[in-house]
Protein backbone atom coordinates (compact mmCIF):
# COMPACT_ATOMS: atom_id res chain seq x y z
CA UNK A 1 0.00 0.00 0.00
CA UNK A 2 1.53 3.07 -1.06
CA UNK A 3 -0.02 5.92 1.06
CA UNK A 4 -1.51 4.43 3.62
CA UNK A 5 -2.62 7.49 5.56
CA UNK A 6 -4.87 8.63 1.97
CA UNK A 7 -6.17 4.92 1.90
CA UNK A 8 -7.10 5.41 5.58
CA UNK A 9 -8.67 8.58 4.64
CA UNK A 10 -10.56 7.21 1.65
CA UNK A 11 -11.60 4.31 3.18
CA UNK A 12 -13.31 7.06 6.31
CA UNK A 13 -15.47 8.37 3.42
CA UNK A 14 -16.44 4.67 2.87
CA UNK A 15 -14.91 4.45 -0.06
CA UNK A 16 -14.97 0.78 -1.57
CA UNK A 17 -12.00 1.20 -3.52
CA UNK A 18 -9.80 2.09 -0.57
CA UNK A 19 -11.81 -0.90 1.45
CA UNK A 20 -11.40 -3.06 -0.88
CA UNK A 21 -7.45 -2.45 -0.81
CA UNK A 22 -7.22 -3.04 2.79
CA UNK A 23 -9.04 -6.35 2.68
CA UNK A 24 -6.15 -7.63 -0.24
CA UNK A 25 -3.78 -5.94 1.80
CA UNK A 26 -4.28 -7.38 5.07
CA UNK A 27 -7.11 -9.97 4.70
CA UNK A 28 -4.13 -13.15 4.11
CA UNK A 29 -1.82 -12.09 7.26
CA UNK A 30 -4.53 -12.37 9.15
CA UNK A 31 -5.38 -15.56 8.17
CA UNK A 32 -2.46 -16.84 8.81
CA UNK A 33 -2.27 -14.97 12.08
CA UNK A 34 -5.02 -16.56 13.55
CA UNK A 35 -3.80 -19.61 11.97
CA UNK A 36 -0.57 -19.33 14.15
CA UNK A 37 -2.59 -18.03 17.28
CA UNK A 38 -4.15 -22.26 17.18
CA UNK A 39 -7.54 -20.86 15.27
CA UNK A 40 -8.45 -23.73 12.96
CA UNK A 41 -9.00 -22.18 8.75
CA UNK A 42 -12.98 -22.37 9.00
CA UNK A 43 -12.30 -20.04 12.35
CA UNK A 44 -9.72 -18.30 10.88
CA UNK A 45 -11.96 -16.73 8.07
CA UNK A 46 -14.56 -16.37 9.93
CA UNK A 47 -12.12 -14.15 12.11
CA UNK A 48 -11.26 -12.19 9.02
CA UNK A 49 -14.86 -11.24 8.24
CA UNK A 50 -15.35 -10.03 11.97
CA UNK A 51 -11.92 -7.64 12.14
CA UNK A 52 -13.29 -5.93 8.55
CA UNK A 53 -17.13 -5.59 9.91
CA UNK A 54 -15.48 -4.75 12.89
CA UNK A 55 -13.40 -1.83 11.19
CA UNK A 56 -16.01 -0.54 9.27
CA UNK A 57 -18.07 -0.01 12.31
CA UNK A 58 -15.27 1.97 13.67
CA UNK A 59 -15.39 3.92 10.72
CA UNK A 60 -19.32 4.24 10.77
CA UNK A 61 -18.76 5.51 14.19
CA UNK A 62 -15.81 8.07 13.40
CA UNK A 63 -13.20 5.79 15.31
CA UNK A 64 -11.18 3.84 12.91
CA UNK A 65 -7.46 4.21 12.56
CA UNK A 66 -5.63 7.13 11.94
CA UNK A 67 -2.42 5.70 11.35
CA UNK A 68 -0.29 2.12 11.50
CA UNK A 69 -3.48 0.35 9.92
CA UNK A 70 -1.65 -3.07 10.20
CA UNK A 71 -1.27 -2.84 13.93
CA UNK A 72 -5.12 -1.47 14.26
CA UNK A 73 -6.01 -4.63 12.33
CA UNK A 74 -4.00 -7.36 14.48
CA UNK A 75 -5.25 -5.62 17.64
CA UNK A 76 -8.74 -6.69 16.28
CA UNK A 77 -7.72 -9.92 15.63
CA UNK A 78 -6.05 -10.55 18.67
CA UNK A 79 -8.41 -9.90 20.78
CA UNK A 80 -11.39 -11.99 18.50
CA UNK A 81 -9.08 -14.73 19.00
CA UNK A 82 -8.24 -14.16 22.63
CA UNK A 83 -12.26 -14.06 22.79
CA UNK A 84 -12.65 -17.31 21.13
CA UNK A 85 -9.94 -19.08 23.14
CA UNK A 86 -11.99 -18.27 26.53
CA UNK A 87 -15.18 -19.37 24.82
CA UNK A 88 -13.59 -22.53 23.75
CA UNK A 89 -11.91 -22.72 26.64
CA UNK A 90 -14.89 -23.90 28.82
CA UNK A 91 -15.81 -27.01 25.84
CA UNK A 92 -12.71 -28.04 25.11
CA UNK A 93 -9.13 -27.33 25.56
CA UNK A 94 -6.93 -24.79 23.01
CA UNK A 95 -5.43 -26.67 19.66
CA UNK A 96 -2.91 -24.69 18.95
CA UNK A 97 -1.06 -25.20 15.56
CA UNK A 98 -3.52 -27.40 14.04
CA UNK A 99 -2.57 -27.04 10.67
CA UNK A 100 1.18 -28.31 11.62
CA UNK A 101 -1.16 -31.43 12.97
CA UNK A 102 -3.00 -31.73 9.73
CA UNK A 103 -0.05 -31.44 7.32
CA UNK A 104 1.49 -34.49 9.47
CA UNK A 105 -0.39 -37.36 8.06
CA UNK A 106 -0.07 -36.30 5.11
CA UNK A 107 3.31 -35.33 4.62
CA UNK A 108 5.52 -39.14 4.22
CA UNK A 109 8.84 -38.07 3.53
CA UNK A 110 9.49 -35.71 7.05
CA UNK A 111 12.77 -33.62 6.58
CA UNK A 112 14.45 -32.75 9.78
CA UNK A 113 13.52 -29.11 9.67
CA UNK A 114 10.13 -30.57 9.27
CA UNK A 115 10.27 -32.09 12.32
CA UNK A 116 12.53 -29.26 14.11
CA UNK A 117 9.05 -27.38 13.41
CA UNK A 118 6.65 -29.91 14.49
CA UNK A 119 8.73 -29.99 18.05
CA UNK A 120 8.72 -26.14 18.30
CA UNK A 121 5.03 -26.25 17.92
CA UNK A 122 4.35 -28.37 20.33
CA UNK A 123 6.81 -26.34 22.25
CA UNK A 124 4.81 -23.44 22.11
CA UNK A 125 1.51 -25.68 22.31
CA UNK A 126 2.55 -26.97 25.75
CA UNK A 127 5.38 -25.09 27.35
CA UNK A 128 4.21 -21.37 26.54
CA UNK A 129 2.06 -19.41 28.73
CA UNK A 130 -0.87 -17.78 25.98
CA UNK A 131 0.76 -14.27 26.95
CA UNK A 132 4.29 -15.78 26.15
CA UNK A 133 3.05 -17.39 22.98
CA UNK A 134 1.12 -14.18 21.46
CA UNK A 135 4.00 -12.13 22.38
CA UNK A 136 6.43 -14.43 20.21
CA UNK A 137 4.20 -14.82 17.28
CA UNK A 138 3.72 -11.09 17.17
CA UNK A 139 7.34 -10.52 18.03
CA UNK A 140 9.16 -13.16 15.30
CA UNK A 141 6.24 -14.35 13.26
CA UNK A 142 4.47 -11.25 12.21
CA UNK A 143 7.59 -9.27 12.77
CA UNK A 144 5.82 -6.50 15.13
CA UNK A 145 7.75 -4.11 17.05
CA UNK A 146 7.86 -4.15 20.41
CA UNK A 147 5.83 -0.84 20.57
CA UNK A 148 3.37 -2.58 18.88
CA UNK A 149 3.27 -5.78 19.89
CA UNK A 150 2.58 -3.69 22.95
CA UNK A 151 -0.07 -2.07 21.60
CA UNK A 152 -1.51 -4.59 20.99
CA UNK A 153 -1.85 -7.13 23.27
CA UNK A 154 -2.41 -4.47 25.88
CA UNK A 155 0.61 -4.42 28.05
CA UNK A 156 3.41 -2.54 28.69
CA UNK A 157 6.83 -2.84 26.51
CA UNK A 158 9.00 -4.13 29.73
CA UNK A 159 5.85 -6.39 30.26
CA UNK A 160 6.48 -7.66 26.61
CA UNK A 161 10.34 -8.03 26.64
CA UNK A 162 9.94 -10.12 29.87
CA UNK A 163 7.26 -12.35 28.17
CA UNK A 164 9.23 -12.31 25.21
CA UNK A 165 12.38 -13.63 26.88
CA UNK A 166 10.83 -16.13 29.36
CA UNK A 167 9.15 -17.70 26.23
CA UNK A 168 12.07 -18.09 24.02
CA UNK A 169 14.28 -19.46 26.84
CA UNK A 170 11.28 -21.98 27.43
CA UNK A 171 11.60 -22.51 23.93
CA UNK A 172 15.09 -23.42 24.21
CA UNK A 173 15.47 -25.10 26.36
CA UNK A 174 12.67 -27.61 25.58
CA UNK A 175 14.22 -28.11 22.24
CA UNK A 176 17.57 -28.61 23.77
CA UNK A 177 15.88 -31.29 25.86
CA UNK A 178 14.17 -33.08 23.41
CA UNK A 179 17.28 -32.91 21.09
CA UNK A 180 19.12 -34.18 23.80
CA UNK A 181 17.09 -37.31 24.43
CA UNK A 182 16.60 -38.39 21.27
CA UNK A 183 20.37 -38.38 20.45
CA UNK A 184 20.88 -39.36 23.66
CA UNK B 1 20.62 -28.79 12.28
CA UNK B 2 20.14 -31.41 14.72
CA UNK B 3 22.07 -30.38 17.43
CA UNK B 4 21.95 -30.57 21.42
CA UNK B 5 21.27 -27.08 22.12
CA UNK B 6 19.76 -24.27 20.70
CA UNK B 7 20.80 -21.01 21.11
CA UNK B 8 18.31 -17.73 21.43
CA UNK B 9 19.28 -16.94 17.90
CA UNK B 10 18.50 -20.21 16.79
CA UNK B 11 15.22 -20.97 17.97
CA UNK B 12 14.38 -17.03 16.64
CA UNK B 13 15.11 -18.15 13.18
CA UNK B 14 13.63 -21.34 13.80
CA UNK B 15 10.52 -19.25 14.65
CA UNK B 16 10.61 -17.00 11.53
CA UNK B 17 11.43 -19.75 9.51
CA UNK B 18 7.86 -21.85 10.56
CA UNK B 19 5.67 -18.21 9.57
CA UNK B 20 6.59 -19.97 6.09
CA UNK B 21 4.80 -23.15 6.89
CA UNK B 22 2.00 -21.57 7.62
CA UNK B 23 -0.76 -22.50 4.96
CA UNK B 24 -2.13 -19.72 2.84
CA UNK B 25 -5.69 -18.00 2.69
CA UNK B 26 -7.61 -20.24 0.28
CA UNK B 27 -8.80 -18.55 -2.43
CA UNK B 28 -12.18 -19.40 -2.41
CA UNK B 29 -12.62 -18.83 1.20
CA UNK B 30 -10.84 -15.49 0.41
CA UNK B 31 -12.62 -14.40 -2.40
CA UNK B 32 -16.25 -15.16 -0.77
CA UNK B 33 -14.98 -13.35 2.42
CA UNK B 34 -14.05 -10.09 0.16
CA UNK B 35 -17.82 -10.44 -1.80
CA UNK B 36 -19.41 -10.25 1.78
CA UNK B 37 -17.35 -7.61 3.04
CA UNK B 38 -18.10 -5.39 -0.18
CA UNK B 39 -21.69 -6.02 0.24
CA UNK B 40 -21.64 -5.10 3.87
CA UNK B 41 -19.59 -1.60 2.71
CA UNK B 42 -22.10 -1.21 0.16
CA UNK B 43 -25.19 -1.50 2.52
CA UNK B 44 -23.54 0.60 5.36
CA UNK B 45 -22.66 3.34 2.33
CA UNK B 46 -26.82 3.42 1.46
CA UNK B 47 -27.68 2.91 5.10
CA UNK B 48 -25.42 6.25 5.44
CA UNK B 49 -26.96 7.89 2.64
CA UNK B 50 -30.84 6.89 3.49
CA UNK B 51 -29.64 8.55 7.05
CA UNK B 52 -28.47 11.93 5.93
CA UNK B 53 -31.42 12.15 2.93
CA UNK B 54 -33.73 11.39 6.18
CA UNK B 55 -32.56 14.21 8.29
CA UNK B 56 -32.90 16.45 5.38
CA UNK B 57 -36.55 15.36 5.11
CA UNK B 58 -36.78 16.28 8.89
CA UNK B 59 -35.68 19.38 8.53
CA UNK B 60 -37.79 20.42 5.48
CA UNK B 61 -40.67 18.73 7.52
CA UNK B 62 -40.12 20.99 10.80
CA UNK B 63 -39.66 23.76 8.42
CA UNK B 64 -43.20 23.35 6.70
CA UNK B 65 -45.12 21.79 9.86
CA UNK B 66 -47.08 24.63 9.98
CA UNK B 67 -50.73 22.68 9.99
CA UNK B 68 -49.73 20.24 12.87
CA UNK B 69 -47.85 23.29 14.61
CA UNK B 70 -51.51 25.17 14.09
CA UNK B 71 -53.74 22.11 15.41
CA UNK B 72 -50.78 22.06 18.22
CA UNK B 73 -52.13 25.20 19.36
CA UNK B 74 -55.42 24.90 18.71
CA UNK B 75 -55.47 21.66 21.21
CA UNK B 76 -54.08 23.36 23.45
CA UNK B 77 -56.16 26.64 23.61
CA UNK B 78 -59.37 24.45 24.09
CA UNK B 79 -57.26 22.55 27.18
CA UNK B 80 -56.71 26.28 28.72
CA UNK B 81 -60.14 26.45 27.99
CA UNK B 82 -61.33 24.01 29.25
CA UNK B 83 -59.33 24.05 32.64
CA UNK B 84 -60.19 27.62 33.45
CA UNK B 85 -63.90 26.25 33.31
CA UNK B 86 -63.50 23.59 35.46
CA UNK B 87 -61.49 25.97 37.88
CA UNK B 88 -64.04 28.33 37.93
CA UNK B 89 -66.84 25.97 38.40
CA UNK B 90 -64.83 24.49 41.10
CA UNK B 91 -64.07 27.94 42.74
CA UNK B 92 -68.25 28.23 42.78
CA UNK B 93 -68.53 24.90 44.34
CA UNK B 94 -65.87 25.58 47.42
CA UNK B 95 -67.61 29.33 47.90
CA UNK B 96 -71.30 27.69 48.20
CA UNK B 97 -70.10 24.85 49.95
CA UNK B 98 -68.40 26.45 52.54
CA UNK B 99 -71.29 29.03 52.84
CA UNK B 100 -73.53 26.12 53.61
CA UNK B 101 -71.04 25.04 56.62
CA UNK B 102 -70.50 28.88 58.02
CA UNK B 103 -74.29 29.66 57.24
CA UNK B 104 -74.77 30.42 61.06
CA UNK B 105 -71.71 32.47 61.34
CA UNK B 106 -73.31 34.48 58.14
CA UNK B 107 -76.71 35.26 59.54
CA UNK B 108 -75.06 36.25 62.90
CA UNK B 109 -73.06 38.41 61.30
CA UNK B 110 -75.62 39.86 59.17
CA UNK B 111 -77.59 40.09 61.91
CA UNK B 112 -74.79 41.89 64.31
CA UNK B 113 -74.82 44.30 61.79
CA UNK B 114 -78.20 45.04 61.19
CA UNK B 115 -78.46 44.08 57.32
CA UNK B 116 -81.19 41.75 58.50
CA UNK B 117 -83.45 42.83 61.23
CA UNK B 118 -84.44 39.42 63.01
CA UNK B 119 -85.97 40.21 66.50
CA UNK B 120 -84.71 38.10 69.23
CA UNK B 121 -87.84 36.36 70.36
CA UNK B 122 -88.21 33.69 73.43
CA UNK B 123 -88.73 30.17 72.10
CA UNK B 124 -91.53 30.21 70.28
CA UNK B 125 -93.81 27.01 71.23
CA UNK B 126 -95.58 25.92 67.82
CA UNK B 127 -99.63 26.29 68.73
CA UNK B 128 -101.14 23.13 69.15
CA UNK B 129 -103.71 22.18 66.86
CA UNK B 130 -106.86 20.42 67.33
CA UNK B 131 -106.35 16.53 65.84
CA UNK B 132 -109.32 14.41 65.32
CA UNK B 133 -111.92 14.29 67.84
CA UNK B 134 -110.26 16.30 70.83
CA UNK B 135 -111.45 19.40 72.12
CA UNK B 136 -109.99 22.14 70.85
CA UNK B 137 -108.16 24.08 73.73
CA UNK B 138 -106.98 27.66 73.86
CA UNK B 139 -103.22 27.67 74.37
CA UNK B 140 -102.69 30.68 76.56
CA UNK B 141 -99.17 32.48 76.47
CA UNK B 142 -98.41 32.26 73.35
CA UNK B 143 -95.95 34.64 72.43
CA UNK B 144 -96.56 37.02 70.10
CA UNK B 145 -95.35 36.73 66.74
CA UNK B 146 -95.19 39.58 63.80
CA UNK B 147 -93.16 42.63 65.03
CA UNK B 148 -93.92 44.24 68.38
CA UNK B 149 -97.73 45.00 69.00
CA UNK B 150 -99.72 46.34 71.69
CA UNK B 151 -102.65 45.03 73.23
CA UNK B 152 -102.72 41.92 75.32
CA UNK B 153 -104.95 39.72 73.88
CA UNK B 154 -104.37 36.37 74.89
CA UNK B 155 -105.28 34.89 71.71
CA UNK B 156 -102.36 35.13 69.53
CA UNK B 157 -102.54 36.90 66.12
CA UNK B 158 -102.16 34.70 63.81
CA UNK B 159 -102.07 36.72 60.55
CA UNK B 160 -103.62 35.18 57.55
CA UNK B 161 -104.82 32.32 59.57
CA UNK B 162 -107.73 30.33 59.86
CA UNK B 163 -110.55 32.66 61.38
CA UNK B 164 -107.63 35.09 61.52
CA UNK B 165 -108.77 37.39 64.44
CA UNK B 166 -110.46 34.92 66.24
CA UNK B 167 -109.07 32.34 68.84
CA UNK B 168 -109.57 28.88 67.74
CA UNK B 169 -112.37 27.13 69.65
CA UNK B 170 -114.14 30.47 69.73
CA UNK B 171 -117.41 30.04 68.28
CA UNK B 172 -118.56 33.29 66.70
CA UNK B 173 -121.41 31.89 64.40
CA UNK B 174 -119.45 33.08 61.41
CA UNK B 175 -118.12 30.48 59.02
CA UNK B 176 -114.27 31.10 58.94
CA UNK B 177 -113.04 32.58 56.63
CA UNK B 178 -110.62 31.30 53.25
CA UNK B 179 -107.42 29.57 54.82
CA UNK B 180 -104.80 32.01 54.30
CA UNK B 181 -107.39 34.78 53.08
CA UNK B 182 -105.97 38.26 54.46
CA UNK B 183 -107.85 40.17 56.91
CA UNK B 184 -109.07 43.56 55.55
CA UNK B 185 -108.81 44.77 58.89
CA UNK B 186 -104.70 44.09 58.47
CA UNK B 187 -103.77 45.01 54.67
CA UNK B 188 -100.20 43.66 54.93
CA UNK B 189 -101.01 40.95 57.06
CA UNK B 190 -99.37 38.27 54.47
CA UNK B 191 -96.58 40.21 54.11
CA UNK B 192 -95.89 40.28 58.18
CA UNK B 193 -96.52 36.49 57.67
CA UNK B 194 -93.72 36.14 54.86
CA UNK B 195 -91.84 37.88 57.15
CA UNK B 196 -92.26 36.25 60.14
CA UNK B 197 -91.61 33.14 58.35
CA UNK B 198 -88.14 34.47 57.54
CA UNK B 199 -87.86 35.13 61.22
CA UNK B 200 -88.78 31.91 62.08
CA UNK B 201 -86.60 30.36 59.99
CA UNK B 202 -83.69 32.51 61.00
CA UNK B 203 -84.10 31.54 64.67
CA UNK B 204 -84.33 28.05 63.92
CA UNK B 205 -80.91 28.32 62.47
CA UNK B 206 -79.65 29.60 65.38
Amino acid sequence: MQDETAVIAAAETLNQEALEAIFDEYAPALYKYALRLGVGSQEADQIVGDVFVRLLEKIVEGKGPRTNLRSYLFQIAYHLVVDQARERQRTAPLDVYDFMKEDKESVQAQTEERMLFEKLSEAMESELTEDQRDVIVLRFQEDFSLNETAEIVGKSVNAVKALQNRGVNKLRQCMSRENGGNHG
Amino acid sequence: MAKNSFEHKDIIKLLSDLKEETPDYPTHMMSSRKAAFMQKVLDTKISGDDQSGGQKGRKAGSKGAGGSGAALKGGTYILGISLRRAIAIGVIILTLTAAYLMRDQIMEFLAENEIINVEETAATPIAPRSVGFETPTPTPNTPTLGGPQNGSSENPEIPGGPGAGEGPGQDSGEKPGAPGAPNNEEPGAAFRFLFCILQLRGLECR
